[in-house]
């Protein structure tokens, strides 16, 4: 976390408009980033708008128990879901096209081997083996008792080092 | 615990890690417009730091 990441967070539960730009610029890629692994990226930005809305209008509750990068990482999620829900979708339809075609034979299995779990299983592989989150602020974001988290993701990766 | 000096951890963690990114100004500008509107729809959120005793 930035230093002046507090000060941020106060001036834009103020009201601070600019503060708050200055925290979109600072996590929109990370959190784009995880909603198109979960939901592909076209339901991806229009969660992350959704999420960023919602944590504006929400930031004058927000106490700081957790990171504001969980905070809003845990907003999009359930976002991301309300949007699914709402689209009544139940394919995913990620990035695998762009990184299938990256180098290396164990790759393209192991991008095949992440499409294949549900968005809960996806959501906690990609938080906490690509944005290292740990365990219980993956719990956290994902709203899972931390023993269903830790099995899930025990599960995923082993289901993705067999298919690797 | 994730282990980086396994190698399936490290293709792991290559493979879903974000990438470094410049940030986009066209979607910093959508927020703007996004929260713009949602404060117009929705009568009480322009209010939404009342409670806390926060300025607006």
């Amino acid at each position: 976390m930035h230093d002046d990441e507090a000060a941020l967070v106060a001036r834009a539960a103020g009201g601070d408009r600019r503060a708050f730009a200055v925290l979109v610029a600072r996590h929109q890629g990370r959190l784009r980033h995880f909603l198109a692994r979960v939901v592909g990226t076209h339901a991806a930005d229009d969660a992350a708008q959704d999420a960023f809305v919602k944590a504006w209008l929400a930031l004058g509750r927000y106490r700081g128990e957790a990171g504001f990068g969980a905070w809003l990482a845990g907003i999009g999620w359930r976002a991301a879901l309300d949007l699914r829900r709402r689209a009544g979708e139940t394919a995913w339809h990620a990035e695998r096209d762009e990184v299938a075609e990256g180098p290396g034979a164990a790759r393209v299995e192991l991008e095949r081997a992440l499409a294949a779990p549900t968005e809960t299983e996806r959501a906690a592989l990609v938080l906490t083996h690509g944005h290292g989150w740990s365990h219980s602020e993956t719990a956290a974001i994902l709203g899972l008792p931390l023993g269903t988290l830790k099995s899930l993701d025990a599960a995923d990766t082993h289901q993705s080092e067999m298919a690797a | 615990m994730i282990d980086h000096d396994d190698p399936f951890d490290a293709l792991l963690a290559e493979a879903l890690s974000p990438p470094a990114r410049v940030p986009d100004t066209g979607f910093t500008a959508r927020i703007g417009t996004a929260i713009t509107e949602a404060e117009r729809s929705a009568p009480g959120a322009a209010a939404r730091c009342a409670g806390s005793g926060a300025r607006r």
